[in-house]
This record gives structure tokens, C-alpha cells and sequence, in this order.
């Protein structure tokens, strides 16, 4: 669920710009942590054979981070999503597909198989559908008893914030964005994000790594930037 | 009596300062032993409470509650935040009434404490999902378990398969133990928040007396504000402190100017009526010592004031001053060789404080603590001013010429004499002025059936417009903060009480699903009983056996899961001083051999669903002080109806064997169709009648008896209207400068009365126009 609002940030910010204004020194935050932006790496690159670390100047950084995020940025729209979890108890990693739908600042991360389950976010909620998918009967969510890690993120994207006091941020020139919690709690649970855009602007990659090393692949498809009138009711959760 | 009554006035001094004397000892004895204080506490105004047992750990609970304040230090920059939190932090610390101040976490519970707090015992705890999930045949066990593996990020699974494969313990702490809020915690344990492009820290502290406490209140708020500000950072602070404080500063400014206002009027009604300083002189010395007769009362009858009691006070002022109208209207017509110089109003006076100590008395058994401290008050004060005005005016009398400078003054004063020809205009035609009056009452109790009645307490006390910003951007800020309804429960041993918050709990889970509330914390979701662990473990095993855990165990690619039979138990008091177990220690109680608990709420919903559903487990109350407090309310004004009704009873029984009945009902049905009145026009004018409104009734039907009392007594005459028109004057001013009052409650009442002893007045003398038992005082 963490990574859930990590992903939703990073992806979904639904104001690219205001977070580079964020985090860029116009906004207040110190001349140290900006120049951290353009250096620091997690743990994830690290161990990319293919990634290089680069000394870009903070300039340079800045600019193609906003580009980044730019490029990033989905008001709306629906996206296929694979999941692959890698255990280092087992050797068959766990597959799920499913669903992601973002309107506005609200977003449905929706597990369709093997197993279907439904979470949505609202603000700084973090809802979990408790009701079967039967379409006859009205959708019931019940507030997840998050920790505030996850709403501070959930509300940081919402409000196209990263705050840097939360997570340590990284690009390099491979057009991936490093993020890694600062938050203690958070960072008892994972350890970074890795976020890609491959040529095909449609398509992103995402690798997190937990606490205890396991790594986590999500391959994302966004198959369409509109949402019907049911879809967009479906961000209700009353 | 007729001793008392033929003393000479010097004796009668002599009489009066040994009393005074006496009294003043015991007030420096009571003060020097237990000082009384002063609270501003409006949640308490009742002083019927629950059973006892509960009522100590309530206290209990709810000082602690009142004892918090917090202090959220915001810059643009995080490092210069923790800077200037730092540097509060030690100001704070230095302050004399805090008694401690926090701003980083010790020993926040992470993934690994938690999981090691439950060592041993991993097999024996179960949420209620899971347990549904393993005895509802329509939930399959694989479902959750595979949303526990496929659960992004998370490393619960990961750190705990081992202890327990069938991830039951994995789905036992995949909750937070904290209520949800905005705050993040940094590296080096600080509570942070980001709020309009600034870092906030959270500071709290906690005070070493209550909030309500007007002396710590006061003494703490001015050290905090005298604390240096660093330029750029914003200091937001909130706790009920502040409330105190300011309610202490409002009421101690409107005791300033409307206290004062009174006193202005009235000494000035005294020097046009009379037109001698000594007049005044006297008056204000029975003014003073009826208000150290008063204070008297307070401390021999309360430990505690409410500072809403002392504004109320103030209408002392306006009764005491009476006793001064009537005896210096009496002494000016005297000859200074009268030895007894008051003896023909001295039965008045006597029966006019019996009659206002009645009126009083009756909102002693109405269980509002103001009341109570406000007829205590009154009636000790206007016991000092009765005994002073028979005890040491026939001395002054002696001494000091009360003579008008004027001789002609008082008789010719143009405003009594107008006064006096509107009555006498008035009582020509007193049959129809007869009618009218019940035509008033007939009118005034149709608008009433139309005027409703409100019991919300809150809106009796108007909290200052910052404070309410304030409080508002503190709750922006920080997100969801817990309700201030509770359930409390109780049990003998803390095994019984866990079984009681677990039948609690099966029932709010329902509750949750149905969107009454949000969350809960409660202490049997993170510890279940023994029988609980009991039917945990054997269901785990159970389940095994019947082969629930297969779909697992293909996924994990194993042939065999371990789960083992539970030998021991987890109990609450190693638990308690587990990591874990702090956060849960302040929901966990004891007191007097029997053990308490606490769940908490957050975004309650539908609180009458969950006091209806709640009601059901034994020994256990739904806390919900405003709801109580309306309940009370609406209980407490039918009473005062009652009252009320009782109280123009027994005037009536008394009026009767003095004056005839037919004489009586006319001296009771002025005053009490004037309460009538004066109730329909304040609803008019506030929209809704508060038990404020009607309180006013009893102090309108002592005033009121007091009028009808010295018509019959004395009949319509110009002294007698000099005399009420003063008395009700002073009244008047008294109460329509309490409606000025930035408390609606005390506005409400003021109001009430006021337009209550206008009216009474104005119909008072219809009273001598009717023949009764003492007819030969009846004007014809």
C-alpha cells in the first residue's frame, strides 16, 4: 500500500511543474538539498548493471526532471498493469494483473486476478473496497488504518508536492527518477523506487525494493487518456 | 423577636459587628484552609453525574485530556523548524506548571519491535477478517492470504512467514496501531507535517494542574506569551489551556464593565431619588456587604466557582440595592428620635427576603452547579443586607440626616410623579387592565407552543472567533483527530474486561462496514483475551487439518506449514510495556480493585447508532459529554418548569393566608404572567428559548412577589411607587446590562428578566384594587 502512493506519486502528479517548483530553490528549500536532487542514488540503481551515475550539473538536473515529470503527468485516463513480486523465499515470482484509474486527484488501483481486490484513494484517505464486485449491490469501502506516511504521500501527489524532507530524489540520464523514503516508518518498509519511461511514452517500468531485498517489477500500459460517465462514478466511495 | 425588636440602635450595632465579626473569622478560617478557586470549565455546568463508580475514572480520564496542550513550530526550512522547536522546547521547559515537554519520539514501535512483542504467541492472534475468512464459507482463506503476498512493498510477509506460515500473524499486524493522521516522523524522531509550503514539528506538553484551573490557566498563558518569537517561524499552538483563559479574560472584563455599569446606575437612581451623598454612601456599603456576605456563602458551601457564576452575580447588586430603597424612602419620612425607626417595614422587608431566598432556593435543587453558586450568593448576600439595613441603619439613622437637601424633591420628583399617574391612570380602569393582562398570557403561551426549545450547550458559551480559527487550522493541519466520545468499560480482572471490549469490538467492526464511524482503537484488537487466543489457535489448527491452507501451500511450493498448539498466553501486563503495548497503556486503567478501558473514536458518523448498538454490553457507558449534557438540558428545564409552577404555588398558599385567595392569585398572577411574556418575547427575539430563558422565571417571581407584597402591604401610594419603580429600576438596569453580555447564557437570562420585571411592574398595582383579608390598605 506504501508503494501504491509512492507510484501514484511519481506518476500521477497532476501538477509536474508545482513539484519542481517544489523542490527547486525558489520554494525555500536550502541550496544542499537541492544539489542532493542531482547527485543521490538508491540502492536500486545501484544495483542496475545498465544505469550509470551521472554528475549532472544542478541545473541541468532541475531541468530534465521537470521534463520528466512533465512527461509523467495524466490528468485522467486508465492503465493495465502487471505485477510481478519477487520473494527471495520462493522461486516463482508472484504474478497479478489489474487495473489503475486515476480522475482528477483520485486514483483506483483495482487487482483483477488471480485474486480481485480494489483500493481507492481520496485526499489523504486510503480506501479498501469490503463489498463482493457484484454490480447490482452498491460499493462499500472501508478506511484502511494507514499510517501517515502513506497520506502524507497520497497528499503530496494530490497537491503535486514532493516534499523533500520525505524522500530523497534522484534522475539520472537513462530517464529514471530514484526515490527513497526519509521518513523513518516508510523507510522501515522500503528501501527506494525506480521509475522508468521507455521510448513508447505509453508505457512506464517500475522497480521497488523492500526492506528485506525483495524486488518488486510493475510494467504499466496507459490505454487511454478518458474516462466515461461510470467511470468516473466509480470514484465515489459512497 | 420583640427583644430584637426593642433593642436600642446602638445595641443593635453592637449586634450587627459581632455577627459581622464572627462571620468574617469563619471567611478567613474557610480561606486560609482551603481557598476557594475559580474554573472555567462549561462542559461540568451539571452537577448530577454518573453512578460514582464511573465518575472518579472519568475525572481521571478527562484530566488528562485537559492537562495537554501542543505547540506545531513551522518554517520554510525543516532544519530551521527543529532549530526554533529546539530552542521552544527549552523556553517551555522553564516554565513554572508544565510539567513535561516532548517534541521527538522515544521508542516508536516499528515493524521489528512489533513483531517481536508478540514472540511465542504468533500462532494465537487473529483478526476478525481472518477469522471470518477461515469459518465463513463464502470468504476463502487464499484470498487474503495472496493480497498479504502480492501487498506492495510490505515486508511483513517476509519478516514473519517463518514464525508463522499460515500469515495470520502477518495479517494480525497489517494494521496501524495509530489513529491516522497528517504526521510523518523524521530520522531523529521528530513529528513533522508540511502544510501551505512550511515544515511544522509537533511539540506537546502536558500542565501539572487542569485547564480549568483559572489561576495555572492564567499564570501558564502569560509565560508562553511573553516566550521570544523567532522572526520567519509561525508558532501555532491549541489545548484547552487557551480556552480557559480567554473565557477567565471575557469574564473578568464584562465582571469590570457591566459590574461597574450597575453599580454606576444604581448610585445614581440613588442620588436623583434621594439627593444626598449619604444616601449613596450607604448604599454602597450595603452593596459591599452583601457581596462579602455572598463570597461568604461561596466559600463555606464550594471548594470550586465557575467564573460564569460570579458574571451572573452581578444582579446582587440590583436585589441588595432594594433593601436600600425602601429603608432610606422609610427613614427620610422619620424623625431621628424614633428608637425603631423601621418597625413599620420591617416585616416587609422580612417577608420580601423570604420570598426572594425562596425564589433562590428552588434553583439550588435545579442540579446546574451555576445555579446552585448563584442562589448561595444571592441568598447570603441579601441575608447581609437584610441584617445590615435592621441592624445598622436605626443607628445611622441617629447619626446622619437623611433628609432630602430638598425637602420637596422626592414627593415632587417629576419623573416618580409621572410614574405614579400612569398607575393611577392604570388602576382607574384596572378590570380592563384585568383583561388585557390575560389577554398577554393568552397570547404569550400560543407563541410559545410555537417557539422551540434548545439544549445544545454549545451555543451558551460564544468561544472567541480566533480561537475557533485556530482550532481549525490545527485539525487542517494534523488531519483526523480522535472524537471526544468514548466507550469506557469495566470488568473485575483484566482478563474479563478484554472478553468485554472483544464483544464490543465484534459489534463495531459491523458498525465500521456500515460507514458509522471511521476507526477505533481499542486495546483487545492488539492483545485478545486467553479464551480469545484459545479459540484462535485451535481454529488455526482446525483449519490445517480440513485442509484450508492447500492453495497456500502449492503457491509456496511446500508440503507442510507449521502450525503448533498454543502452550502459553500473551497477558496485558508484559504486553503493556512492550513498544507496542505503550501506545495502548493510556487506554488501560485501574482504579479501586476494578480495571477500566477505554476505545477511542475517529470520524464518528452516526453517534446515536453507536450509543443505540453500544448499549448492549454490560458494564460499560458511552461517554458523550455534549449529548449528555443536551439530554440533561432537556431533563433539567421540565424540572425548572416545575419549579416554577411549584414556586407560584407556595406563594399562593402564603399569599392566601395573608391577603384572602382572591388577593393572592392576583399577587402570583402578575409576576408569573409577566415570566410568561417576557419567555415569549425573548423567543421572539432569539429564535429559540434556552433553560437560560426559563431559569430567569424563578428570579422574576421572587422579584415580582416582592412588589405584590408592598402594595398589599402598604397599598397605592406615591412612596410605594417611589419605592418599587427604585427597586425595579435597579433591577432593571442591572439585568438589561447582563443581556449586553458576550455569553449568550447570561445574555439569555438578562434579557429575560429584564423584560420580565418591566412587566411586572407595570402591572403590579392592580393588586391593591382587590379586596382581601387586610382590605383596609385596599385603595377604593
Amino acid at each position: 500500500m506504501k508503494i501504491i502512493a509512492a507510484l501514484i506519486l511519481v506518476f500521477f502528479s497532476t501538477s509536474a511543474t508545482q513539484v519542481y517548483a517544489d523542490v527547486s530553490d525558489k520554494s525555500g528549500i536550502g541550496e544542499q538539498e537541492t544539489n542532493q536532487l542531482s547527485v543521490k542514488t538508491t540502492g536500486i540503481n545501484a544495483s542496475s548493471a545498465n544505469k550509470k551515475d551521472t554528475n549532472l550539473t544542478t541545473a541541468q538536473s532541475n531541468q530534465s526532471l521537470e521534463t520528466f515529470l512533465t512527461l509523467l503527468k495524466i490528468e485522467q485516463g486508465t492503465a493495465h498493469f502487471t505485477q510481478k513480486k519477487h520473494f527471495t523465499f520462493l522461486n516463482k515470482p508472484i504474478v497479478s494483473k489489474g487495473v489503475l484509474k486515476v480522475y482528477q486527484t483520485r486514483v483506483i488501483w483495482q487487482v483483477n486476478s488471480p485474486v480481485f481486490s480494489k483500493l481507492l484513494i481520496i485526499d489523504n484517505q486510503v480506501l479498501q473496497l469490503v463489498t463482493a464486485n457484484d454490480k447490482n449491490t452498491p460499493e462499500q469501502y472501508q478506511e484502511v488504518a494507514s499510517h501517515s506516511s502513506i497520506e502524507a504521500l497520497i497528499r503530496a501527489v494530490f497537491t503535486g508536492e514532493i516534499n523533500s524532507t520525505q524522500w530523497n530524489i534522484a534522475f539520472d540520464e537513462q530517464q529514471c527518477l530514484q526515490l527513497a523514503p526519509k521518513d523513518l516508518v516508510l523507510s522501515q518498509a522500503i528501501k527506494g523506487i525506480n521509475v522508468c519511461v521507455p521510448s513508447n511514452p505509453k508505457q512506464r517500468f517500475i522497480t521497488l525494493e523492500d526492506a528485506q531485498n525483495n524486488l518488486t517489477d510493475i510494467e504499466l500500459n496507459i490505454i487511454t487518456n478518458q474516462l466515461s460517465d461510470e467511470d468516473i462514478r466509480e470514484f465515489n466511495s459512497n | 423577636m420583640k427583644i430584637f425588636v426593642n433593642l436600642t440602635a446602638i445595641n443593635k450595632l453592637y449586634l450587627w459587628l459581632i455577627q459581622f465579626a464572627l462571620l468574617a473569622l469563619i471567611l478567613v478560617l474557610v480561606v486560609m484552609e482551603k481557598p476557594i478557586s475559580f474554573n472555567s470549565n462549561l462542559t461540568s455546568l451539571f452537577t448530577a453525574k454518573h453512578d460514582n463508580q464511573w465518575q472518579s475514572i472519568q475525572t481521571k480520564i478527562e484530566s488528562n485530556i485537559n492537562n495537554s496542550l501542543l505547540y506545531l513550530v513551522g518554517h520554510k526550512q525543516q532544519s530551521q523548524a527543529i532549530e526554533a522547536t529546539n530552542e521552544l522546547v527549552q523556553q517551555l521547559k522553564k516554565i513554572k506548571g508544565i510539567a513535561t515537554v516532548s517534541a521527538q519520539l522515544k521508542n516508536i514501535p516499528n515493524q521489528d519491535s512489533m513483531i517481536n512483542s508478540y514472540t511465542g504467541f504468533e500462532q494465537q492472534l487473529l483478526t476478525s477478517n481472518y477469522r471470518d475468512h477461515l469459518t465463513n464459507e463464502q470468504n476463502n482463506i487464499f484470498d487474503l492470504q495472496f493480497q498479504l503476498l502480492n501487498q506492495l512493498g510490505d515486508s511483513l510477509v517476509a519478516k514473519t512467514i517463518d514464525k508463522d506460515p499460515t500469515l495470520a500473524f502477518a495479517s494480525f499486524l497489517n494494521r496501524s496501531p495509530l489513529p491516522s493522521n497528517k504526521l510523518t516522523i523524521t530520522a531523529d524522531g521528530y513529528l513533522t507535517l508540511h502544510y501551505q509550503n512550511m515544515h511544522y514539528m509537533l511539540v506537546t506538553m502536558k500542565t501539572t494542574d487542569g485547564a480549568f484551573n483559572l489561576n495555572t490557566a492564567k499564570s501558564i498563558v502569560v509565560q508562553l506569551n511573553q516566550l521570544p518569537k523567532i522572526s520567519g517561524v509561525d508558532y501555532v499552538r491549541s489545548g484547552a489551556l487557551f480556552y480557559s483563559y480567554e473565557a477567565s479574560e471575557q469574564a473578568k472584563n464584562e465582571m469590570q464593565w457591566l459590574g461597574g455599569l450597575s453599580i454606576i446606575a444604581t448610585l445614581l437612581l440613588i442620588y436623583f431619588a434621594y439627593r444626598r451623598m449619604v444616601t449613596v454612601i450607604c448604599t454602597v456599603f450595603l452593596i459591599v456587604i452583601s457581596i462579602a456576605y455572598g463570597f461568604l456563602g461561596l466559600n463555606l458551601l464550594f471548594d470550586e466557582v465557575n467564573i460564569l457564576s460570579i458574571v451572573f452575580a452581578i444582579t446582587l447588586i440590583g436585589i441588595a440595592a432594594d433593601y436600600s430603597f425602601h429603608s432610606l424612602t422609610e427613614l427620610q419620612k422619620i424623625l431621628p428620635s424614633n428608637l425603631n425607626p423601621l418597625t413599620n417595614i420591617s416585616s416587609s422587608l422580612v417577608l420580601t427576603f423570604l420570598t426572594t431566598a425562596l425564589g433562590y432556593l428552588l434553583l439550588i435543587i435545579v442540579p446546574i452547579v451555576i445555579f446552585k453558586q448563584i442562589a448561595v450568593f444571592t441568598i447570603f448576600g441579601l441575608l447581609g443586607a437584610l441584617l445590615t439595613v435592621l441592624l445598622v441603619f436605626p443607628y445611622l439613622h441617629q447619626k446622619v440626616n437623611f433628609q432630602s437637601n430638598n425637602s420637596r424633591t422626592l414627593d415632587n420628583n417629576s419623573w416618580f410623579n409621572l410614574i405614579n399617574k400612569i398607575h393611577k391612570k392604570m388602576l382607574k380602569h384596572w378590570k380592563a387592565q384585568t383583561y388585557f393582562l390575560i389577554l398577554l398570557f393568552a397570547t404569550s403561551i400560543t407563541v410559545l407552543t410555537q417557539i422551540p426549545f434548545s439544549d445544545n450547550a454549545k451555543s451558551f458559551y460564544q468561544v472567541a472567533p480566533h480561537l475557533v480559527e485556530n482550532e481549525n487550522k490545527v485539525k487542517t493541519m494534523l488531519g483526523q483527530k480522535l472524537d471526544n466520545q468514548y466507550l469506557l468499560l469495566q470488568a473485575d480482572t483484566p482478563q474479563k474486561l478484554l472478553e468485554s471490549e472483544e464483544t464490543a469490538i465484534a459489534l463495531l467492526n459491523k458498525m465500521q462496514l456500515n460507514n458509522v464511524f471511521s476507526s477505533y482503537q481499542a486495546v483487545a484488537s492488539w492483545i485478545p483475551s486467553v479464551k480469545q487466543q484459545q479459540y484462535n489457535n485451535q481454529l488455526l489448527l482446525n483449519s490445517y487439518t480440513q485442509g484450508a491452507f492447500d492453495s497456500l501451500k502449492e503457491m509456496l511450493g511446500v508440503n507442510h506449514l507449521d502450525v503448533d498448539s498454543a502452550k502459553e498466553y500473551l497477558l496485558p501486563e508484559p504486553w503493556f510495556d512492550s513498544p507496542i503495548g505503550q501506545i495502548f497503556k493510556n487506554l488501560w486503567l485501574k482504579s479501586d480493585s476494578k480495571y477500566y478501558s477505554i476505545i477511542r473514536f475517529s470520524g464518528i458518523k452516526d453517534v446515536n447508532q453507536l450509543t443505540l448498538e453500544l448499549n448492549v454490553i454490560d458494564n460499560s457507558i458511552f461517554i458523550d459529554k455534549l449529548a449528555d449534557t443536551e439530554k440533561e438540558l432537556a431533563t433539567f428545564r421540565l424540572v425548572l418548569a416545575i419549579i416554577f409552577i411549584a414556586a407560584c404555588f407556595a406563594g399562593l398558599i402564603v399569599f392566601t393566608l395573608r391577603y384572602g385567595l382572591k388577593k393572592a392569585s392576583f399577587g402570583v398572577a402578575v409576576p408569573a404572567s409577566a415570566f410568561a411574556m417576557a419567555l415569549a418575547l425573548s423567543g421572539v427575539i432569539q429564535g429559540d428559548i434556552t433553560l437560560f430563558n426559563l431559569a430567569a422565571g424563578l428570579v422574576i417571581l421572587a422579584l415580582g412577589l416582592d412588589y405584590s407584597i408592598f402594595y398589599a402591604e402598604h397599598g397605592f401610594s406615591t412612596s410605594i411607587t417611589k419605592t418599587t419603580l427604585m427597586s425595579a429600576l435597579s433591577s432593571i438596569f442591572v439585568f438589561a446590562v447582563l443581556s449586553f453580555s458576550s455569553t449568550p447564557a447570561i445574555a439569555s437570562f438578562g434579557k429575560t428578566v429584564f423584560l420580565g420585571i418591566v412587566i411586572t411592574f407595570i402591572f403590579a398595582p392592580i393588586i391593591t384594587k382587590i379586596l382581601g383579608k387586610r382590605d383596609q390598605y385596599a385603595s377604593k
